[in-house]
């Protein structure tokens, strides 16, 4: 009995010790974008202790990391270096997202609903928070912005450098009216995170809220509805790490740390809204004290890849999860390969060989008369052949001629054009006014192989070919 | 076409092999310089082609290599970071992303392809605005065929010759749209009005357009009498084209006056040899 009770307490202190000793390990980020530079895939990991705190001083050998995809099992990749800090040399990008709903003028315990005193209001707590954060923040690469929300988006800064302009949006801030007392939180944070897609460097949104979401049914201001699973997509795809506050003991617990834990954030359940200023601190403490892993990746086609992380350190152990996207232009290859593709070339060779030996010439045995336009416009093939002909060739606006010109300008039915052909040589003869051949106005004029007939507004060109019998 | 139909084994033997690339960018450049180097070399030929000139067709087929493999090169790599880029914009679960996001992203990534195809004729022939046809139309083509190798991929996901059909069409597009583009973007062109090449078209895409025999000419007239090797330039100039007589000494006419030199107007004849042209302007 003694021996068991013994051996209880013996597991019992190692399970405590196991728990005690285990850090918790993030993957805030996934970043593929030096993928086609130098194949290298980097990680953003945040490693805190039992208390929150982020563990300094880790190394090359702390981690461990292992890709796959869904076709091929887990590989091993060798990690070629770790950064600590990188966020404090580049700057981060923070986005407080403020829930500025009814019950965020009320106190912090929640029976204080009325109170027309600004100082027990939980807004104030969080208005002052991030105030003393702007204060402390001294890196000129860091990046700050404000999103306040109801029930439609009130005061919107995107992050920058003007801290002023922060400041004055939390100002800003006022007190929702009865028709504003709902609470867009999923399709805010929507927005607020696709408002950071496009800006470069480690993004980070925090927050804050003291319900549950409660939105208005076809509210105008949100057309579009994307809820919580599309901005959790959103946020993953972005890289965008999202760490939730629930500010109240009615606080959407689930949802938030839904939200936290998919996105490489964090949650924090808070009912002291004094404690806010050192929470938001924490939360920037752990982004910058983040670490940066770095290894190749596979190349084992897919479109997206998994990442897991293990971690080592002093005993102490942990492991995270993520995905990136790693398609190629052509997608996936064959199952297998087989011969009879290839023959595909020798065929391609042969039809260009076969496409070599066209004539792209015309032959005409005869000389003829081809119509190139009419009225400025190019007309199809239209050609009169003189080789058989026996009689002279008119061309007139006459419907007898066998060309019939348009367009009565100068000439009447009686003034045709003839072409007329005597040993072998074609003439040009006009009865009526002169005829244009080759932009030159004509009586006659022997014809020439190329020559441009213009008559009214038709144009035609004389191909001389071989002379044909002529038998009168 | 034919291109595509090159192209399309080699292309599925390097993605076969896809895992024993030791990055992604030397994957992406063995892809796209197989895929440049028989599309590039088949567009280079085309002028020769046509123009039965086995000379002409050899050293386009030349330049055609090593130009579309060096774009396929830069057009493969410049198309897979678009491919990342956007890709990660999405990368989503939803179905309408997998059926518009992808395909989408993919056929960007085949029209920076295109655009580097088709600038191969242009800087063969060292013709600025061919070059622009080529970009605009390589770019149009390229995406439609992107579109059209990934809809028929999606039609068709376990059919090997899925791809092929689309290249094919990639390739064809290229071909279509860069022949589109150039003849609704060129002024001035010479319609041939007479004997074996009677009614085909040269578009005057470049600053000097040579006319004559020999096959190094844009508008080749062999077998035509009369004709020196380099009988003729037309040079493109601010404000209009002037022809000029290239020291044949044979003799040109434009409009059946003899000239030396002359500025070229919209419908002018030009007697070259025993060829004679319409000059058209826009």
């Amino acid at each position: 009995m003694k021996r068991c009770l013994l051996a209880l307490i013996v597991l019992s202190v190692f399970f405590a010790a196991g728990l005690a000793f285990s850090d918790s390990v993030r993957i805030s980020q996934v970043d593929n974008s030096m993928l086609l530079i130098n194949q290298r895939v980097r990680l953003y990991i945040s490693v805190t202790d039992d208390g929150g705190k982020p563990v300094k001083g880790l190394g090359l050998e702390n981690f461990r990391a292992f890709e796959s995809t869904e076709e091929s099992g887990e590989k091993e990749r060798r990690i070629r270096s770790v950064h600590h800090g990188v966020n404090i040399n580049d700057g981060i990008n923070l986005l407080f997202v403020i829930d500025n709903s009814g019950s965020m003028y009320w106190d912090g315990s929640g029976r204080v609903r009325n109170s027309d005193d600004e100082s027990v209001w939980r807004i104030t707590y969080a208005k002052h928070a991030i105030s003393s954060i702007l204060r402390e923040i001294k890196n000129p690469l860091d990046r700050v912005g404000l999103v306040s929300f109801n029930v439609k988006i009130g005061q919107n800064v995107a992050p920058s450098g003007n801290k002023i302009e922060t400041e004055r949006a939390l100002s800003g801030i006022k007190r929702p009216t009865e028709e504003e007392a709902y609470t867009e939180l999923f399709e805010t944070l929507y927005r607020s995170i696709e408002s950071l897609q496009t800006v470069r460097g480690r993004k980070v949104v925090i927050l804050l809220s003291d319900g549950v979401d409660f939105p208005l049914d076809e509210n105008p201001h949100f057309p579009v509805r994307y809820g919580m699973e599309g901005a959790i997509e959103l946020a993953q795809k972005a890289g965008i790490s999202v760490f939730t506050i629930g500010l109240s003991k009615k606080a959407d617990r689930g949802s938030l740390s839904v939200i936290a834990e998919q996105t490489g954030g964090v949650y924090f359940s808070v009912f002291e809204p004094e404690r806010l200023e050192s929470l938001y601190n924490l939360i920037r403490d752990q982004v910058l004290n983040e670490y940066l892993v770095s290894y190749p990746a596979t190349m084992d086609p897919a479109t997206r890849k998994r990442v897991r992380v293990e971690y080592l350190y002093d005993g102490r152990t942990g492991g995270a999860r993520g995905v990136y996207f790693s398609s190629t232009i052509f997608g996936f290859p064959w199952v297998e390969v087989r011969l009879v593709y290839f023959v595909f070339i020798p065929g391609a060779l042969l039809l260009l060989f076969l496409l070599s030996l066209i004539k792209f010439e015309k032959k005409e045995k005869y000389a003829s008369l081809s119509v190139l336009s009419v009225s400025g416009r190019r007309k199809g093939r239209q050609t009169l052949s003189l080789g058989d002909t026996r009689r002279p060739v008119t061309i007139s606006v006459s419907k007898d001629a066998d060309i019939t010109v348009s367009g009565v300008r100068k000439r009447t039915p009686e003034g045709e054009v003839v072409i007329e052909e005597k040993d072998g040589a074609f003439t040009i003869v006009s009865s009526g006014g002169p005829v244009t051949v080759n932009n030159r106005e004509v009586k006659k004029k022997v014809l020439r192989s190329g020559d441009l007939i213009r008559v009214e507004d038709t144009e035609i060109v004389f191909n001389g070919g071989k002379a044909g019998p002529f038998r009168p | 076409m034919i291109s595509g139909m090159l192209a399309w084994p080699c292309a599925e033997l390097i993605l076969y092999v896809q895992s024993s690339f030791p990055t992604l960018l030397l994957f992406n450049a063995a892809l796209g310089m197989t895929i440049g180097l028989f599309m590039g070399g088949c567009f280079g030929t085309a002028e020769g082609i046509i123009a039965r000139s086995r000379g002409k067709a050899m050293r386009g087929a030349c330049t055609g290599l090593l130009i579309g493999a060096a774009g396929g090169l830069v057009g493969f790599i410049a198309g897979q970071a678009a491919l990342l880029f956007i890709g990660t914009t999405f990368f989503s679960s939803t179905k309408s992303y997998e059926q518009i996001g992808f395909p989408l992203s993919r056929a960007i990534g085949w029209a920076v392809f295109g655009i580097f195809i088709g600038t191969v004729e242009g800087i063969r022939s060292g013709s600025s605005s061919k070059v622009r046809n080529g970009v605009i139309g390589g770019f149009i083509g390229g995406i439609l065929g992107g579109f059209g190798v990934e809809y028929i991929r999606y039609l068709s996901p376990a059919g090997p010759y899925a791809r092929l059909v689309g290249f094919v069409v990639l390739g064809f597009m290229i071909g279509i749209f860069y022949g589109f583009i150039e003849n609704r973007l060129t002024r001035a062109r010479l319609l041939l009005l007479n004997g074996k090449n009677r009614g085909k078209e040269y578009l005057l895409t470049q600053k000097t357009t040579r006319v004559g025999e020999s096959d190094e000419t844009e508008v080749n007239l062999h077998g035509y009498g009369g004709v020196a090797p380099v009988h003729a330039l037309i040079r493109k100039e601010r404000g209009g084209y002037t022809l000029a007589d290239a020291g044949a000494k044979k003799g040109m006419w434009v409009n059946d006056s003899k000239i030396e030199e002359t500025k070229l107007k919209d419908g002018d004849v030009l007697r070259v040899g025993d060829a004679q042209f319409r000059f058209t302007e826009r």
